[in-house]
């Protein structure tokens, strides 16, 4: 009598070896074909008017981006940014994207003091692709630099001197005195002959 | 001249006068309407829908990286003669559009789906989805046009509610033509081979709505397993293939990568649907042709110190919008 219970127990096994390394199979394909599919960087951005943050002087306004992952593999960033008038809340060395999904972070920027001559100035920021693609052949790591402009506004609570218009009015006041004084020293001359006389 | 008329006659004629404005009205006030003869019978059978209330406040969204994002509208709508005019019991059709510019020239976009849930007997709740796509512009005037028609072909419309579509700068790389990921590959090199080019060119899809004006390569010597190496300034980089070889030397310091053999304009990678082929809107048809950027690599292969093998290295690409 042949003995099925044994030859039974192998094909359960052949079987379960085929699902193993049908199941590597897939993984392997799937990881091949993350590697060789098309790598991406992505930033939205909040949308300013004109690319222009407008801020009264000394204020403060939070500017948020958000990190996006476009590929079906975990991308590894980096950003950096002018930190002149603005700074990266809850900054990190490298951000950690997951695969199709976004990280929101946030700039605090801050309005220098008013000044007519200079109120307009351009921010930066780069973001930077930290995990280069696998595979044979030279792979590019990509770099989006983004800018826009902060214009400073005067605080209407405040009250400004315009210098040159305080040097022209100085100008003229002077130029006033200067007449006034020669007219009085004129007077003061003819008084003193007449009691001369 | 004077004309005498006797009062007679004129009484006649007053009293004909009359006679002859009001007996049709009589007549048709007496009579039934199949009979009528000058008489008007105005028969109100349909009255328009009466409001449309957008349930969105104005609100931004992010577009999605090459691909779709579903905006939801919800909106109620109400109609004097019974939400079954409108809820599609009797009929009854709504159209929602986002739209951008002037009328002819606007980027839109429909919807691609509603449902409607009946609150009481005149008010419907209507949600939609519109998708919009990654090329689509960025800009805070985006209008919620949504109109409403009943069984009886009555409108109302409302377009009293805009939305910002947010700023995307966003770029894929890939080599061209080939299943070879994003990566460079020259193949089958011998020594002093002079402008051999790239298996494949990169091409770089604008996957966002911003434009980039400028494009910057830095490069960096290729290493060999045995620490043998070819200089960055061994490759050169161009937009176009016009002239096999002639290109920007690569360097180990970023450079911009010149549009063509231009020495005054560089190379730019402007957003629009040239990436996936749309054809999006009316009006912009410009657009079409924008979206992606080739870049096209050779190089001179040293004419010796090499041995067979392969080297590799890391090359950036940074794409820069300087507005």
């Amino acid at each position: 009598m042949a003995d099925y219970s044994k030859s039974s127990i192998s094909l359960i096994d052949f079987d379960f070896k085929m699902r193993l390394i049908a199941l590597f199979l897939i993984l392997f394909l799937l990881s091949l074909a993350s590697s060789l599919s098309a790598k991406a960087l992505a930033v939205a951005s909040d949308h300013l008017e004109g690319n222009t943050l407008t801020l009264i002087e000394g204020t403060s306004k939070i500017y948020g981006i958000r990190l996006q992952n476009p590929d079906s593999s975990e991308s590894r960033v980096k950003v950096d940014y002018d930190g002149q008038f603005m700074k990266l809340l809850d900054y990190r060395e490298e951000y950690i994207l997951p695969p199709q999904s976004s990280t929101r972070i946030e700039f605090n920027v801050t309005a220098p003091n008013y000044d007519k001559n200079n109120d307009s100035f351009t921010l930066s920021y780069t973001v930077h692709q930290l995990s280069a693609p696998s595979g044979s052949g030279i792979p590019f790591l990509t770099k989006i630099n983004k800018n826009f402009k902060l214009k400073v506004a005067r605080d209407p609570n405040k009250f400004y001197i315009d210098y040159d218009s305080a040097a022209y009015l100085t100008v003229i006041l002077a130029f006033l005195l200067y007449i006034f004084w020669k007219k009085n020293k004129a007077r003061k001359g003819k008084r003193k002959f007449r009691k001369f006389l | 001249m004077i004309v005498k008329i006797k009062k007679r006659s004129l009484l006649i004629a007053a009293v004909s006068l009359i006679l002859l404005i009001l007996v049709p009205i009589i007549y048709s006030q007496t009579q039934t309407p199949r009979k009528a003869g000058v008489g008007v019978w105005l028969v109100i059978t349909n009255q328009n829908p009466v409001n449309i209330t957008l349930n969105n406040a104005t609100f931004s969204v992010d577009p999605v990286s090459g691909s779709n994002v579903a905006i939801l509208i919800s909106f109620n709508a109400s109609d004097p003669d019974g939400a079954v005019q409108i809820n599609g019991t009797n009929g009854g059709r709504v159209s929602v559009n986002l739209t951008l510019g002037a009328p002819g020239i606007a980027q839109f976009r429909t919807h691609s789906s509603c449902v409607n849930t009946t609150v009481n007997a005149g008010k419907v709740t209507f949600d939609c989805i519109i998708n919009m796509r990654y090329y689509d512009n960025n800009s805070a005037n985006w209008v919620i046009n949504v109109t409403v028609t009943d069984s009886g072909s009555g409108t109302v419309r409302n377009d009293s509610v805009t939305f910002t579509y947010n700023q995307l700068a966003a770029f894929s790389v890939i080599a061209r033509g080939v299943g070879e990921g994003a990566n460079l590959n020259f193949t089958s090199l011998n020594l002093g081979d002079p402008n051999k080019e790239a298996k494949a060119p990169i091409l770089l899809n604008n996957t966002g709505n911003n434009d980039f004006d400028q494009i910057n390569i830095t490069g960096a010597a290729l290493i060999g397993g045995n620490g043998e190496t070819i200089a960055a300034s061994s490759f050169f980089v161009n937009t176009t293939n016009g002239t096999a070889g002639n290109g920007l030397p690569l360097s180990n310091l970023p450079q911009v990568i010149p549009f063509g053999d231009s020495s005054t304009s560089n190379a730019a990678l402007m957003h629009g649907p040239g990436a996936v082929g749309d054809s999006p809107y009316v009006g912009t048809a410009d657009s079409l042709t924008k979206g992606n950027q080739t870049l096209i690599f050779w190089v001179d292969v040293p004419s010796s110190g090499l041995s067979a093998q392969t080297y590799n290295n890391t090359w950036n690409l940074t794409v820069v919008d300087l507005s």
